[in-house]
């Protein structure tokens, strides 16, 4: 069952069942899919949003009417204040922890890389199999990779601008392809030049990022 | 009470029916088709609830949009609770919300939709916090740096929470038989 299968899925939510007097007010949803709630708050309200197909309904009516979404700044500034005043002693020595942790892991990978006991799978290299001499239409701009890993690898594409502005990225792709919506490069002249990149994700966490590739616009 | 609108400050008629205009032009916009029939008592709900506002904020004109839609929100969401308490309808239409046409027909496949979406109500509940919280957004329709945003945590630890979870929610439904 792919992604797409799962949300198809989660979202068909037969029967509705589930929806009681347990359920937060309508207001208290709006707000958690905005940026109004705390993240104590928001996590309840998605926890609920679990096992209550009704208020799963109501979470994604509330992103549909345009409900402000959580941004960055409010969503990680709040929370972090408060968390490092719960926890400022504990989290000074788990930064030490850390610290020491990573010294070690250090040398660990060093031990490993001489060993040959750990091994990300350097020999195997992503490579773009669009040829970057070849114009693509428009509405046929098909990215292609070698595949890294065993069928559980995921990867993510991004496609940038020649000037290095981000145009579109898409996530968690099962396949080595990946077919670039055309809206994507609505405001690009004919000809453009498009680059585009593959980040690997192995099965263990793992991560492996191409290099940049190229591919021309009609 | 609509009869009651026309007592506040300065809403007039034609108010009143731009109000109802504009909300009913918002729900039918992003109501389910299973609700198509309750749209006009979902948007008269709204009107009230916006006329009650618009007592305290001296008249339609100063009310918000964004309160409009919330109001209109609200209304719609309580239209869906009632339903579903009633059990009257059943929502498999549902996906034509915000999805594709769904490729689930025949009412073999619509119980076995049923208990995979069960399935998976479980097993998400049995995932760790954060694992849970990143797949539940993403099968709600979030991309992967939507769910970064909503959790504040950043992309790359976004992508690995829902790869992971959605890893784990597989092998979760593959032991209770539902792998396909």
């Amino acid at each position: 069952m792919n992604a797409d299968d799962l949300r198809e899925r989660f979202m068909a939510a037969a029967g509705v069942a589930g929806s009681g007097e347990d359920c937060p007010p309508p207001d208290q949803i709006w707000d958690a899919v905005s940026d109004e709630q705390s993240d104590a708050r928001f996590g309840k309200i998605l926890d609920h949003v679990v096992s209550c197909p009704a208020c799963a309904i109501a979470w994604r009516l509330a992103r549909d009417f345009g409900a402000r979404e959580r941004s960055p700044a409010t969503a990680a500034a709040a929370p972090r204040i408060a968390v490092w005043r719960r926890w400022g002693v504990p989290a000074a020595v788990a930064a030490c922890l850390l610290v020491v942790a990573g010294l070690a892991a250090q040398w660990w990978w060093t031990e490993g890389e001489h060993t040959g006991a750990i091994r990300m799978p350097q020999d195997e290299v992503i490579r773009s199999l669009v040829s970057e001499q070849t114009r693509c239409a428009r509405s046929e701009v098909w990215l292609r990779w070698s595949p890294i890993g065993a069928d559980t690898t995921r990867y993510t594409v991004r496609v940038l601008s020649e000037d290095l502005k981000l145009l579109h990225s898409a996530s968690l792709l099962e396949r080595p392809e990946y077919h670039v919506p055309e809206s994507v490069f609505a405001g690009l002249a004919p000809g453009a030049r498009v680059l585009w990149q593959v980040d690997a994700t192995l099965v263990d966490g793992q991560r492996q990022t191409s290099g940049t590739f190229l591919v021309r616009i009609e | 009470m609509p009869e009651d609108a026309g007592q506040g400050p300065a809403e007039g008629a034609d108010e009143i029916e731009e109000l109802r205009r504009r909300l009913h032009a918002s729900v039918s916009r992003v109501c389910p088709r299973w609700l198509a029939g309750q749209v006009d008592d979902i948007v008269q709900v709204a009107v009230l609830r916006v006329l009650d506002a618009c007592r305290n904020r001296g008249g339609i004109g100063k009310v918000a949009s964004s309160y409009l839609q919330k109001a209109a929100y609200s209304a719609a969401v309580d239209e869906i609770r009632r339903h579903s308490r009633r059990r009257e309808v059943s929502i498999e239409d549902e996906p034509e919300m915000s999805l594709p046409p769904s490729r689930i027909t025949g009412p073999e496949q619509r119980c076995s939709a049923s208990e995979i979406a069960r399935g998976i109500r479980e097993c998400l509940a049995g995932l760790g916090v954060s694992r849970r919280h990143a797949v539940t957004l993403y099968l709600q329709g979030y991309t992967v740096p939507e769910v970064g945003r909503a959790l504040a945590c950043g992309l790359t630890k976004a992508e690995h929470l829902v790869y992971r979870g959605l890893t784990n929610l597989r092998e979760c439904l593959a032991t209770k038989g539902l792998a396909p």
